[in-house]
């Protein structure tokens, strides 16, 4: 372990060895045993410590504020979580479903509007079904012809 | 729907416990449904460091009580969102540390000057008198030292030091990485450092 390391370890987790992540504390300890330094750093850190610790609280007595804090509780509601509403703004596809739809049908008729009525042609066939032999009825020119 | 089901089984496996053996988690979950009593509890558990954390940052114990009942009406308030609050997973004392540094922050910026030291002071001469005063004195320093640090540094020293978050909690609570938090700590050690030694005769 070099200084600088050993320097930026205690400065993060302090002397109190037990805030140092478990594979630190060992190398950490053997370092503080063999490097002067190190240990001059790490008595300056217990130091620090001993310091700050000259602020850590008396035993406060905190029930009026407890107190205080209950009674405004009880007249405060709670902001409860908004029930999921269903959605009722406007959606595309509440027009584009029916839309496609009817636009399909369209298309669908027009081409089918538009494609050649065999049917109705043979049907209406002048070359079988010429004005003269509707009315005159095809046995006629049945006898009419020379078959016979 | 699963969410909410999941939220009612938790309640329901919270009510069976003794209040002692439940968890914040757990407690957090009644607190919730409305449970006033869960609430306190979780008060009590909490309310001693919460009030020194918000001391150390602002220097001023009134101020901190302040802030720290406006921090629980508002863990109140949200109890029902909590687990929506993004800090799901995390600890229920991180979720309150966080409120109480933002409550902090606004408050310092709401009164820029805040008390030094309400310690009272002593005025006898007697040798018990004058090894308080010394260590009166001694505690005034290091006050005074701590709330020069920039507001971040003295929140990662707080956190870490008084309220024993481990570097990873103190990150989640301040909202930064870890290595962010041991920067902070590192710089706000060696200002802590140079400046005590300072007043060595």
């Amino acid at each position: 372990m070099k200084i600088d390391v050993f320097k930026h370890y205690t400065d993060s987790y302090s002397a109190d060895l037990s805030r140092w992540p478990e594979e630190l504390v060992k190398p950490a300890l053997a370092f503080i045993e063999t490097s002067p330094a190190a240990k001059a750093y790490f008595d300056e850190a217990l130091k620090i410590d001993t310091a700050l610790r000259t602020l850590e609280g008396r035993d406060g007595n905190y029930q009026k504020l407890e107190a205080g804090i209950m009674q405004k509780i009880a007249s405060t509601p709670q902001e409860r979580k908004p029930v999921p509403q269903q959605e009722r703004s406007f959606r595309p596809a509440w027009v584009l479903a029916p839309g496609s739809g009817l636009l399909a049908a369209v298309v669908i008729g027009f081409f089918v509007g538009f494609q050649p009525q065999l049917q109705a042609d043979y049907i209406l066939d002048p070359v079988f079904y010429a004005e003269e032999q509707i009315i005159g009825g095809d046995d006629a020119d049945i006898f009419n012809e020379e078959v016979f | 729907m699963f969410l909410g089901a999941y939220a009612m089984k938790g309640q329901t496996e919270a009510r069976h416990l003794p209040e002692e053996d439940q968890d914040d988690s757990a407690l957090m979950l009644l607190a919730a449904s409305g449970d006033q009593r869960a609430f306190q509890k979780l008060m009590q558990r909490h309310l001693v460091k919460t009030v020194r954390l918000a001391a150390r940052m602002l220097g001023s114990e009134a101020h901190a009580e302040d802030v720290v009942q406006e921090a629980f009406i508002r863990v109140w308030r949200h109890a029902p969102s909590w687990e929506d609050t993004g800090t799901a997973g995390a600890k229920f004392t991180t979720w309150l540390y966080k409120i109480v540094l933002r409550l902090c922050i606004d408050q310092k910026r709401k009164n820029r000057f805040v008390a030094i030291d309400d310690l009272p002071e002593r005025a006898d001469g007697t040798p018990d008198a004058e090894a308080g005063m010394e260590t009166d004195e001694k505690r005034k320093r290091v006050k005074a030292v701590l709330q020069d640090l920039p507001e971040r540094q003295r929140a990662a020293v707080v956190l870490s030091f008084y309220n024993e978050l481990s570097n990873q909690e103190t990150a989640e609570a301040l909202g930064i990485s870890v290595k962010a938090v041991e920067s902070l700590l590192v710089r706000a050690r060696r200002t802590l450092r140079d400046e005590l030694q300072e007043e060595k005769p």
